[in-house]
């Protein structure tokens, strides 16, 4: 490495070496180059450490989900800059678009498609109305729920049925999901982005700081699909679905496009067919059908998620102080 | 003598300090998240075993990324994947590297979430796609409508942007 020449060769190759290490994109001979500079030259060795613990805590970074600090901050971030992000989102949409509908509906296109709704974060608040389905795909009522027994899991003393449950979800995680039993008592549970809570109609609050702690009635969640923020359940489709995108149409006045998955034959969890509605320009999904749920817990055979209505955001909805009384006991569990 | 809990209290104290800087270490080491993630249990179990012997009149990391060096290999064996990537005298040389840097690193690190925050467009695709969904640049490529090349260089220029992001964050800090 004491040769002039062959530094200055290096000097440009350096980067390329180093990214592709990182991206393990690099060919046996190139490794064994990027071997020898870190080797020989300890400001080449320090450059690339800085870098691959960077590149470490991006990955930290982008996959840490609604949890904690920077998800809180980042959360914030997006509050303020709203405004400004969906004018370039909505450009973005418009070049992804084009470019999808040049493509096809093919399942490149529907990956990207999955992908640009994943990076897209819908301004204010949604609220869905849930509804479990029949196997003939009519809602199933309040007669049927009754007639039916109880599940596997709880004889003796049923959870609210999710039929019929209210889900309003926010952003950063944050999400409320409102159950009433056949008895007319109302389960709360949700969660701000910080903390998991649960507020049944009696008894004592549950607050964790376990974010999944109280997620298990949500659509989806014991199937590794989860719903609440639309991203969380895009790595099991992208992993575990055949995508591709579907038909357009119109709900309620909005122009619509969906995205098909279809569970593969190997894979053993999650519905096993999945249809998202959503709005190409906003990323907000209007409508959302989870079919053929696995039933060794009971539940629903599928359920349907649709959009009641989009406003701003009000984070204090999504506290459980804003649930009960301020006189209720409230139990912090870690 | 230190008591044993006082000992593996510590041990624990000083291993969650070290860890995201041998994480980093591990992870460039074997390219893959998975394996990394195995490998860095099986280093994380050899620094606490070792902890009785560590002289703790030398830095912590440093002395951590020494054992972790040798114990990426036994752990690969044991696992029976593919050998460690690289030549032992360039681990060697990184080891010293992260252990050099790595502290002031992780502190300046803290600033990244507000840079990722910031990418858009094109960026924040790709960076979705290789960190979050741990994709390939070829595979990037693919779903992005890129020449693979073209997916590696933008990454390079997706991390390049984000380290210059926090450098300048690092600066205004220092300078307020």
């Amino acid at each position: 490495m004491s040769n002039g020449e062959h530094r200055a060769s290096d000097a440009s190759e350096w980067p390329g070496l180093m990214h592709g290490m990182l991206d393990g994109t690099l060919d046996d001979a190139a490794r064994a180059r990027f071997a020898a500079e870190v080797a020989a030259d300890p400001a080449r060795a320090t450059d690339f450490a800085r870098m691959a613990m960077l590149h470490d805590a991006i990955e930290r970074e982008m996959t840490a989900g609604a949890v904690g600090r920077s998800t809180a901050r980042r959360t914030r971030w997006m509050l303020s800059v709203q405004r400004a992000a969906a004018a370039v989102a909505i450009a973005a949409a418009v070049g992804v678009l084009a470019f999808v509908g040049l493509r096809g509906s093919d399942a490149n296109a529907a990956h990207a498609e999955l992908a640009r709704i994943a990076s897209m974060s819908p301004a204010g608040q949604r609220t869905y109305v849930i509804h479990a389905l029949r196997d003939d795909g009519r809602p199933r009522g309040r007669e049927q729920r009754r007639a039916e027994p109880p599940s596997p899991r709880g004889a003796a003393r049923a959870q609210p049925s999710i039929d019929e449950a209210t889900l309003v979800v926010g952003t950063g995680g944050a999400y409320v999901l409102t159950r009433t039993g056949e008895d007319g008592r109302r389960t709360v549970s949700g969660s701000d982005g910080r903390l998991s809570w649960n507020v049944p109609e009696r008894g004592a609050v549950r607050v964790s700081r376990d974010l999944q702690r109280f997620r298990g009635a949500l659509p989806g969640e014991q199937h590794d699909l989860p719903f609440v923020d639309p991203k969380d359940g895009l790595d099991a489709l992208m992993r575990s679905y055949d995508v591709v995108l579907g038909p357009a149409r119109e709900i309620d006045g909005h122009a619509v496009r969906s995205i098909v998955a279809t569970r593969r034959a190997d894979v053993q969890r999650g519905p096993k067919g999945v249809e998202l509605w959503y709005d190409p320009e906003t990323a907000v999904i209007r409508r959302m059908e989870l079919d053929r749920l696995p039933q060794a817990q009971g539940g629903p055979r599928a359920v349907v998620l649709e959009l009641l209505d989009e406003s701003p955001l009000d984070p204090r909805q999504f506290m459980h102080e804003s649930h009960h009384d301020a006189d209720r006991v409230v139990i912090t569990e870690d | 003598m230190i008591p044993m809990d006082d000992l593996t209290r510590q041990a624990f104290a000083d291993w969650t300090q070290a860890q995201p800087v041998v994480s980093a270490y591990v992870h460039a080491i074997v390219f893959d998240r998975a394996e990394r993630d195995d490998v860095l249990q099986d280093v994380a179990l050899a620094v606490l075993e070792s902890y009785p012997e560590y002289d703790r009149s030398r830095p912590f990391l440093a002395w951590a990324m020494g054992i972790a060096r040798h114990a990426i290999g036994d752990s690969l064996r044991r696992r029976r994947r593919r050998p460690v990537s690289i030549a032992p005298e360039a681990a060697e040389a990184l080891a010293g590297a992260f252990a050099e840097v790595g502290q002031q690193e992780r502190a300046a690190l803290a600033h990244l979430a507000d840079c990722v925050a910031k990418l858009e467009g094109r960026a924040r695709e790709a960076c979705d796609l290789r960190y979050r969904l741990d994709l390939k640049p070829a595979r990037i490529a693919e779903l992005m409508g890129l020449q693979p090349n073209t997916a590696s260089k933008l990454l390079q220029r997706v991390r390049e942007e984000l380290r210059a992001c926090i450098e300048g964050r690092v600066r205004a800090e220092g300078n307020a």
